[in-house]
């Protein structure tokens, strides 16, 4: 679904006519014009200047229009169970048009008057009304360097997740086995069942964002591409319904969509399963875990735009996120009791009687507690935290200040991946989990030592250390309470 | 009166295929429909009228016909035959996530009535004995029907419901003839359990029509999921006309929320095709057991 097309052709003009720039309308946001001129992008203050021309917005009716682009399936999915929820929050009446060509418009009014809306909400392309206009994109990929004016959040949740049929012999899968599947080097699921029968794939469109990041996350790292020979669908409900009626389709899809397809659980070269579920897209345990972003502008939106894009990042909005079928960001409590497997994994892993030591002192720290969902994972290679965990840092401090955690010890709890020295891991890790306390105290606006922290190295692994992505995902920094 | 409303929506959707020919795809592939009736497969019509007269009054209510004015109250009067006027509605609990509503008003035969329920609102017709008697989709545990007779008198009708929990709806309602209709298809282990219900009796001319797709949420080992479309068929009566309609769902605390929608026109060139609006009610999913 293309972004609504806004530009249009003004001329915006001081009032003395002195100063005139052309150029095309890409925002109005009741402050701010935003053009593109032949000099670049441009944002000049509308208390400045007179906008000529067909595309000029009429400032007289302030019913301010926000336009929704992205994705089919989060757009239409998720948008309308937000708004609605919005709506009643606010206290205002809702109501719909769809248009001819199916596009959806919400209109927001105060009780009694219907017909004078006060905000209208565009779900993909659609007429914009004649007020201010605002903005947002939702993608499912990092947005990229934006204009200045434009900033990214996470607005939930979701993973690429390999899917079979509820008939299907298969439950499991190797990184390794489902590249080989997804780029057409195995045919026939005789290598992973048994089963002489053929792979039926089932891929997303080619240009979507969920396919992309699969060939970049799942077959660039063996320098492989997606099979030719792959059945492709538009729609995400109708991919994971024709994976869902065939006992041998092998798909791909978001668990957002999962339909009544069943997950893989996907393994690494030794072992370590996980499969895709609230709790690990959270945790960032699962590896396929992608945010879902929203770009919207930096400065407050007027009116009831910048009330909904408030609402959206608020705790207010994480319950519709998770009705809607996606993941949201509230923060669970894992007790540790039910980390039986992370335990498990991690004795087998340790090598001598100095790691089982290890161990012990952290079932000492950690064994009364339970782990916050929140992890602090770091870009590939870099010392950088990624998306999610940036993100992160400013959701636990928000918790923190509501006094969610009201009475607890907080203990940031650093762990590296198995490569070279047990010592220096550990130290590593400790330095990392202090780096991440002294963000979050910060944010919190609380002294450092209000938190506790620890450092285990390399004691409780969660991934293989023999590939990339599993030591990415063994350096990390877990936050507990106790 | 269950399987007359299912009689009826067999009718209306089949009426769909048959018109519908070459409008009823999706994403360019043909779609196959799988449509659920409350009373088993696809009848013949039945007059709606004649269907409502099926009912036998209740035997625990004998009709006074021995009685004489001295054992009634001055100011009592009768029915035709003999029934002691005024009206009474009761609601009990049904099977699969409905209520049953009794009406009786012996002196109004015939009579429409107009019947809410939690933002769920539809005319129907009383028979010829004045009575009503209606399955209909609970939308709250602390049930309230309102029934609003024609001639402006009016009864309510409550019942506490325990057994909601395991069902959810969506519903879709509309006035007159708009030909709207609520599409499922069940994906998955999802050929049982759910069931469209027509409210409201066609007969009505600019009455208030509801559909209401119900479905059980217990889970199974394998996930279901059931699409939900609005099919709109243009009809030389509904082209070049906006359609106005409310959707009735789940909010994520459990209540039914009420959404006016307006179906912008469609071009009278298009009369023939059916507009599957896939984006107006949410799909269902029934989360399968944890392993």
């Amino acid at each position: 679904m293309a972004l609504p097309a806004l530009a249009e052709p003004v001329v915006l003009r001081s009032p003395d006519g002195g100063v005139s720039v052309e150029g095309e309308l890409t925002d109005f946001d009741g402050q701010f014009y935003r053009l593109d001129t032949v000099f670049g992008p441009l944002t000049v203050d509308a208390a400045g200047v007179e906008c000529l021309g067909e595309g000029c917005p009429d400032t007289a009716d302030m019913a301010v229009t926000l336009m929704i682009g992205g994705p089919e399936g989060i757009v239409d999915r998720l948008m309308p169970e937000l708004i609605k929820t919005f709506a009643e929050n606010e206290g205002l009446a809702l109501s719909s048009v769809i248009s001819a060509e199916g596009h959806q418009r919400f209109d927001l009014s105060r009780d009694g008057a219907a017909d004078a809306p006060v905000a209208h909400f565009l779900l993909g392309e659609g007429e914009a009304g004649t007020g201010p206009r605002v903005r947002m994109t939702i993608s499912r990929e990092p947005p990229g360097a934006q204009a200045g004016s434009r900033r990214a959040d996470i607005l939930a949740l979701d993973a690429l997740v390999p899917v079979v049929s509820a008939e299907a012999s298969a439950t499991m899968v190797s990184r390794r086995d489902l590249a080989r599947a997804l780029s057409g080097r195995i045919t026939t699921w005789a290598p992973l069942t048994g089963e002489d029968m053929a792979v039926a794939l089932h891929l997303g469109p080619v240009d979507s964002g969920a396919m992309r990041e699969a060939e970049r996350q799942l077959l660039a790292p063996f320098g492989w591409r997606l099979s030719g020979d792959a059945e492709r669908h538009d729609a995400p409900d109708v991919l994971v319904d024709a994976v869902a009626g065939d006992a041998y389709a092998l798909g791909i899809t978001t668990l957002s969509e999962l339909g009544a397809t069943v997950p893989l659980v996907l393994t690494g070269p030794c072992g370590y399963p996980t499969v895709a579920s609230p709790i690990t897209l959270k945790t960032e345990d699962y590896p396929l875990t992608k945010p879902i972003y929203m770009t919207a502008p930096v400065l407050d939106a007027p009116g009831l735009a910048g009330n909904f894009l408030r609402f959206l990042r608020s705790p207010d909005a994480q319950p519709v996120i998770a009705f809607a079928g996606f993941v949201d960001q509230r923060i669970a409590r894992i007790p540790f009791a039910v980390q039986g497997g992370r335990l498990s994994n991690a004795i087998l892993a340790s090598s001598d009687e100095a790691a089982l030591v290890e161990l012990q002192r952290m079932m000492e720290a950690l064994g009364t507690g339970a782990r916050l969902s929140v992890t602090y994972r770091f870009e590939p290679g870099s010392s950088r935290l990624d998306a999610a965990s940036r993100s992160n840092i400013g959701l636990l401090a928000d918790a923190i200040a509501r006094g969610e955690f009201e009475g607890e010890e907080m203990v940031f709890v650093g762990f590296s991946d198995g490569q070279g020295d047990a010592d220096v891991n550990l130290r590593l890790s400790r330095s990392r989990a202090e780096g991440i306390l002294d963000e979050v105290a910060r944010a919190a606006g609380l002294p450092a030592e209000a938190f506790a922290v620890e450092g285990f190295g390399e004691a409780m692994p969660i991934a293989c250390d023999e590939v990339e992505w599993g030591r990415s995902l063994n350096r990390r920094v877990e936050v507990w309470v106790r | 009166m269950a399987k007359t409303n299912a009689r009826r929506v067999a009718v209306a959707i089949l009426a769909f295929v048959l018109a519908g020919g070459a409008g009823l795809s999706l994403h360019g592939a043909p779609m196959l429909f799988s449509f659920f009736f409350g009373g088993g497969g696809i009848a013949l019509p039945v007059d709606p009228i004649e269907a409502a007269t099926l009912p036998e009054p209740p035997r625990s209510e004998p009709l006074p016909i021995f009685a004489t004015p001295a054992h009634l109250p001055d100011d009592a009067s009768f029915s035709a035959l003999g029934e002691p006027c005024g009206v009474s509605a009761q609601a009990v609990e049904g099977d699969g996530g409905m209520a049953i509503l009794n009406v009786a008003a012996p002196c109004k035969p015939g009579m429409g009535v107009h019947i809410a329920h939690a933002g769920l609102k539809f005319d129907e017709r009383l028979s010829p004995l004045g009575r009503l008697s209606l399955t209909i989709p609970a939308l709250e545990a602390d049930a309230t029907f309102s029934i609003r007779f024609s001639d402006g008198e009016q009864a309510q009708a409550s019942a506490a419901l325990d057994g909601l929990q395991g069902h959810r709806h969506v519903a879709l309602q509309w006035r007159g003839q708009t030909g709207l209709g609520i599409a499922t298809q069940a994906v998955g282990e999802a050929e049982t359990g759910a069931v469209v219900s027509a409210l409201g009796d066609t007969g009505i001319a600019d009455g208030w029509r509801a559909e209401v797709l119900t479905v059980a949420t217990e889970k199974a080992a394998a996930a279901r999921v059931f699409r939900v479309a609005v099919a709109a068929p243009v009809t030389p009566e509904t082209c070049g006309r906006d359609i106005a309609a409310t959707t009735l769902e789940a909010a994520p605390d459990g209540h039914y929320r009420s959404t006016p929608v307006t179906l912008s026109a469609a071009g009278c060139d298009s009369v023939g095709d059916i507009r599957l609006l896939k984006n107006l009610l949410s799909d269902l999913r029934v989360a399968p057991n944890e392993p």
